[in-house]
């Protein structure tokens, strides 16, 4: 009998890196990845080293400082480019039906995995790779200790190793893609930094919760410690991370085969329908209350329309009251609790209501984003887009209609914020802070009475009621909408629903929080140039930041003859919402105007065809290809 | 030429080029569909027999070259072309989460009917494809036979003139696949035209009356399905059965008689192709012919070729490149 022959070689790990090398995407993350890194070490080092001191041989052993930063962007980086890399790596065989052909072959599910959590973690580990150059400049400046250096190389790979193993849990796991990286993100948030953190505060200790998260233990036992740590405990502090990725492997073995075929669900139609029979049970005891009816309609004269409200569930009436509901009750409850709180009275300033904000404003960008990404490119995944396309509807009909129904999603959700503006805007009109009551102000939450002119905190100087209401109501009738065809743009340029929704999801996070952070760095605001103190306002989050904390700039000027009053905070909230609103105007005359083009067939006043002649003799050089 | 080719056709496409950036889909592509015809498309995998159907409904511009239907140009009169064609694509293109029926109204409001006229179409097309007694269930629940009959259903909403249908027949199994060709003759009896491309030969070969073969781009055969699966008027052939075989073989005997110029043994069974030179003699005479030898005659019909034979002779080995 022949034995068989036993060859070592990693076909899927091959293939998946060959794979990658092909597209272009994998080039522009990796600039994208070097670009960001390097820009926030410049900001870093701007702000943290290089103009804090004036003599250059102060610089001297700032190598530390310049490591922790570089290792710490390291770290954020792996959080933020690995499940997008990873998410991809089952859910993409499974989407495209081709993961049963790999089931069938002679690898075993362990091989399928290493192979595919190799695939991820070798290009993440070129790009690390790419910080050298900037440790070899820090390194320049001098204090790096070696033990630094391995403790970074490890705590990086065991938390890359860590993140992958999650993500490919999540992937095992997930039918699409969306749902992985979705369902990856909420549960490293949650595994690596909202339960250690109650955890901590329930312990009443700040080192031991924090040891599933690779960034806090690289900082509790390299960075603060100062000296060199032991292998031994070393080791010991790695336990859970390390037990944590065996946990997410095994899980992902676990459900490798068995949800390898798993029929694709809507969740939230599940959770809807699951409390729509509870109704209905509690409504065969209680007589047949029904507060808001479902009526069987039928489209009428706008199909599209009908059908983004009547059958999704995101613009359903009885399930937008549930979302609204969700949503509500806890800002309202926080609302009021603020509002009736002594401690907040005497500190003039709403502080419980800001995070709910900014925490409604994420929740609310996300759903918007992915709702309106979807719009075009989901009936394009699904195929339905052809038929659609093939009826007499022109392509600006279609995506008005196509709107129509997320723009209900945004009045809900804009209901939710109407609560907090105006509890803000009473709260503060009641309090009756003026720019004569500053000083007492400052005064009765325990700081000095000269804090309430010179020093730079923002409720003490001019606060307007009525401007906050107003940019706050402008920030959401026309960050909205602005965030919602921009999505819907990037829809309708991509191919399928799940680049669609990264890729606006992905752009929402640069514009909002890169542009942010860097017009607040000190490094722009050292720039030489006027106005470079409002850069952040080329963010949105720009204005809703400064509009929350009244936070436009000290009172001493702009530039000569220019004050930063009352007047002049008008102006800034004016001209933002201005320019936004030109922006959002932009965006949708350039969608509605070739929207015939952009959903794939051609436009109704296009020219005609050149003449045969011509063209043919064109034609007759280039390849055949297949098209049928 | 038949003396229908003589009415102005509904479908004329007219030196149609189309390109995908440096590869050729389509070059100087030209052929018609008469009314109230059964037009197959036919070619291999990459011949450009959805380009030329999306062309056709209007999702793509022609490069070079003119496309008219009922008249009217691709180009200029697209809303009007739209209403007047029912385009089925090579998918199912399904709102899962919709019923049957709710499905239907959707595509007959796009259409801009009323909801009287809709009530009424869609009444009539669910009876005509036997599925108005399932116009409540949900389309996810639907098997894909039935699927296909409610695609088919969708394509009839807007009565359209014009039936495009890419590739209608493909995943079904064959009673859905005879249902689905029976529900395409009552079609065209209904006075609709149909251009249906396919990769199913032999029932194209049986319904349609005239046939388009493309490859590479190219248009190889135009015309009636007769004329290509016929020989040529000159010479043709006609397939002598016997019921049983005789000794001696009786295939000199019929190489001598009067105008017969070939005779070829049919394989693995008692049967002769008889080809025979018109000028000289007629099917009766020829028939007259054999009978006379006393041969035991099974059948005497005409030596038609299969569509799988003509399509395997006009097109080319291999896959493009």
């Amino acid at each position: 009998m022949k034995t068989p022959k036993i060859s070592i070689g990693f076909p899927l790990l091959v293939k998946e890196l060959t794979e990658a090398a092909a597209q272009r995407r994998t080039y522009l993350v990796r600039v994208s990845y070097a670009m960001l890194l390097f820009l926030a070490i410049v900001l870093f080092f701007w702000s943290g080293q290089l103009t804090t001191t004036s003599n250059p041989f102060s610089l001297l052993g700032a190598g530390k400082r310049m490591f922790d930063n570089i290792v710490e962007l390291q770290f954020y980086g792996i959080y933020l480019f690995l499940p997008a890399m990873t998410c991809t790596a089952l859910t993409a065989e499974k989407e495209r039906d081709s993961l049963a052909l790999l089931l069938l072959t002679r690898l075993g599910p362990w091989t399928i995995l290493v192979e595919k959590l190799m695939s991820r973690l070798i290009p993440m580990f070129t790009f690390m790779l790419l910080s050298l150059p900037l440790m070899a400049f820090a390194y320049s400046f001098g204090g790096m200790q070696s033990y630094q250096i391995w403790g970074a190389i490890w705590f990086l790979s065991l938390t890359s190793l860590q993140v992958a193993a999650l993500c490919l849990m999540c992937s095992a796991y997930c039918r699409t893609t969306v749902g992985a990286y979705l369902s990856a993100n909420l549960l490293g948030l949650f595994l690596f930094f909202l339960a250690p953190g109650v955890a901590g505060v329930i312990f009443r200790s700040s080192r031991w919760p924090a040891t599933f998260s690779g960034m806090d233990v690289y900082t509790i036992t390299v960075d603060r410690v100062g000296t060199a740590l032991a292998w031994g405990d070393l080791f010991q502090w790695s336990i859970p991370l390390m037990f944590s990725t065996i946990i997410f492997f095994c899980l992902s073995r676990f459900f490798l085969l068995r949800r390898a075929f798993a029929q694709p669900r809507h969740l939230l139609r599940k959770i809807f329908r699951g409390l729509d029979n509870v109704f209905w049970k509690i409504n065969s005891h209680s007589g047949g209350v029904v507060l808001v009816g479902e009526n069987a309609t039928l489209p009428e004269d706008k199909p599209v329309q009908w059908r983004e409200i009547a059958k999704k569930n995101l613009s359903q009436f009885r399930y937008l009251v549930r979302i609204f509901l969700v949503l509500e009750f806890p800002v309202g409850l926080v609302c009021i609790v603020a509002l009736t709180s002594r401690g907040v009275r005497a500190s003039t300033q709403l502080r419980e209501v800001s995070p709910i904000l900014f925490l409604l404003w994420i929740i609310s960008a996300l759903i918007v984003t992915v709702q309106a990404s979807s719009l075009i490119s989901s009936e394009r995944s699904r195929q339905t887009l052809d038929v659609l396309l093939a009826t007499p509807m022109s392509g600006r009909e279609i995506i008005l209609q196509k709107m129509h129904g997320l723009r209900r999603v945004m009045w809900v959700l804009g209901a939710c914020f109407l609560t907090i503006f105006l509890s803000e805007t009473w709260w503060y009109g009641s309090a009756g802070i003026t720019p004569a009551a500053t000083t007492t102000a400052a005064t009765a939450v325990g700081f000095p009475p000269s804090y309430g002119t010179t020093f730079r905190e923002p409720f003490l100087y001019y606060y307007s009621g009525a401007r906050y209401f107003v940019a706050s109501m402008l920030s959401v009738l026309i960050y909205f909408p602005l965030i919602a065809w921009l999505a819907l743009w990037i829809g309708l340029k991509t191919k399928t629903q799940t680049r669609a929704i990264l890729g606006s999801l992905a752009l929402l996070v640069a514009w909002c929080g890169l542009t942010f952070a860097c017009g607040r760095s000190d490094f722009v605001a050292s720039l030489p140039v006027v106005g470079t103190g409002y850069f952040d306002l080329s963010s949105p989050l720009g204005m809703i930041y400064r509009n929350e904390y009244n936070d436009f700039g000290t009172s001493q000027g702009v530039s000569a003859g220019i004050v930063r009053g009352n007047w002049f905070r008008w102006l800034v909230v004016a001209g933002n919402f201005a320019c936004y609103g030109l922006l959002l105007y932009l965006i949708r005359a350039r969608c509605l105007r070739d929207a015939d083009r952009y959903l794939g067939r051609r436009q109704d006043h296009a020219p005609s065809a050149r003449p045969a002649a011509v063209r043919n003799a064109e034609l007759q050089d280039v390849q055949p290809v297949a098209a049928g | 030429m038949n003396d229908v080719f003589e009415t102005p056709p509904v479908l004329e496409v007219q030196h149609l080029s189309y390109s995908f950036r440096k590869h050729r889909a389509l070059l100087d592509v030209n052929f018609q569909v008469q009314p109230q015809s059964l037009h197959g498309f036919v070619g291999p995998n990459g011949a450009g027999k959805t380009t030329t159907l999306k062309v056709i409904c209007t999702l793509l511009q022609p490069q070079a070259g003119n496309v008219r239907v009922f008249g009217l140009d691709v180009v200029h009169d697209v809303k009007e072309v739209r209403r007047r064609i029912g385009f089925m694509p090579d998918h199912f293109s399904m709102y899962r989460q919709m019923t049957v029926f709710e499905y239907l109204d959707f595509f007959g409001a796009a259409y801009g009917l009323s909801q009287v006229e809709r009530d009424r179409i869609i009444t009539d097309v669910l009876t005509l494809t036997d599925m108005d007694g399932r116009k409540d269930d949900l389309i996810n629940g639907l098997s894909r036979g039935m699927q296909q009959r409610v695609s088919l259903a969708r394509v009839l909403v807007n009565d359209p003139d014009l039936l495009l249908l890419d590739e209608p027949a493909s995943g079904l199994d064959p009673r859905a696949r005879i249902e689905l060709m029976e529900i395409l003759q009552e079609l065209r009896k209904m006075g609709k035209t149909i251009f249906i491309s396919s990769h199913i030969l032999s029932e194209l070969a049986e319904l349609c009356d005239s046939v388009t073969i493309i490859d590479r781009g190219l248009i190889k055969y135009s015309g009636p399905m007769d004329d290509l699966l016929t020989d040529t008027e000159e010479h043709p052939a006609y397939v002598l059965t016997l019921r049983e075989a005789v000794d001696p073989d009786p295939q000199e005997q019929l190489q001598a008689l009067a105008g017969v110029l070939r005779v070829e043994e049919v394989e693995g069974k008692p049967a002769w192709s008889i080809s025979f030179d018109r000028a000289m003699t007629d099917t009766n005479n020829l028939l007259r012919g054999v009978l006379d030898l006393g041969l035991p005659v099974a059948s005497f019909t005409e030596d038609r070729k299969h569509l799988n034979q003509a399509f395997m002779d006009l097109t080319e080995r291999g896959v493009r490149t």
